[in-house]
């Protein structure tokens, strides 16, 4: 069983993106950061993800499953970023944020 | 990325950006078969004032209870799927609501004992897709075209079908604008 996200969670996320993401303070909306050609120099992006299969499951040896991983791997390999690294949150139930049925992200 | 896989809700769509719906889902109502007549609508569901279980803080709470005259009567909310499916065994409600795939899972290690509707025609989905920090933009417009590409050459529906995932129709095209609005 999956946990919804809280928000906290989602801004304790957000706050990391210097060294998780490797692209430094969030910008106003509508502003580039070179994010993704940062990404495709370095020839990986870590995601965020809940283990819940068939939603998205990240296995002991590092390889991510599920729906949501196989089509973000498919989109960024054609975006030309090989590698996705799968960074699995483990979050509480949370009434304050609404969740997919059954599955909680 | 955020996440790769979120429910987008407008809450949500406030704190970040997400990627047009990589699924889309709608709830399935579990109850205990013997001398239950199921609802066919949310509609009827409230109008027979049916005790229901939903999942804490789940997406379509405030459309359910819109349908019931005194919603806090009858409607609970439970931590988790499994919490509800104890709390239909113990009549302390008549149905509960959860997604279908848990519900599934379920129902494999107990055969016969519950069964579902799934969907309700007048309930709303829950759509849920890749998360991005507002402020990476160039991935972001790359990421929603390349997966736009996914979507008409028919890659998209091949994988969901492959984890099982269901592309309603009229709902194939449902744009996370759209799904930010809540009711979709």
């Amino acid at each position: 069983m999956k946990h919804v996200w809280t928000r906290r969670d989602m801004l304790a996320l957000m706050g990391l993106g210097g060294s998780l993401f490797g692209s430094g303070p969030a910008l106003a909306q509508g502003a580039s950061n070179g994010l993704l050609e940062k990404i495709r120099k370095e020839g990986v992006i870590k995601v965020g993800l809940t283990n819940g299969l068939p939603y998205a499951f990240m296995h002991p040896d590092g390889r991510l499953d599920g729906v949501a991983p196989t089509i973000v791997k498919t989109v960024l390999e054609r975006l030309g970023v090989p590698r996705i690294e799968g960074v699995v949150v483990t979050l509480m139930a949370s009434s304050s944020l609404a969740s997919k049925p059954g599955a909680g992200t | 990325m955020i996440g790769a896989d979120m429910s987008i809700t407008p809450d949500r769509c406030g704190q970040v950006t997400f990627c047009d719906p990589f699924t889309i889902d709608y709830s399935s109502y579990v109850y205990l078969p013997e001398g239950f007549d199921p609802p066919k609508t949310l509609k009827e569901m409230g109008a027979r004032k049916i005790k229901l279980g939903l999942l804490a803080g789940t997406y379509n709470l405030k459309v359910i209870q819109a349908f019931y005259e005194r919603p806090d009567d009858h409607i609970t909310t439970y931590p988790d799927t499994a919490a509800i499916m104890d709390a239909i065994t113990a009549k302390r409600v008549q149905m509960g609501a959860s997604g279908v795939r848990s519900i599934r899972q379920l129902l494999e290690t107990k055969p016969g004992a519950f069964k579902y509707v799934y969907p309700l025609p007048d309930d709303i989905v829950a759509p849920a897709g890749a998360a991005f920090r507002p402020g990476d933009t160039d991935l972001i417009t790359a990421f929603k075209a390349e997966f736009q590409k996914m979507k008409k050459s028919g890659e998209w529906e091949k994988i969901l079908k492959s984890f099982t995932f269901e592309v309603f129709p009229g709902k194939e095209n449902v744009t996370a604008e759209q799904a930010c609005t809540g009711a979709v």
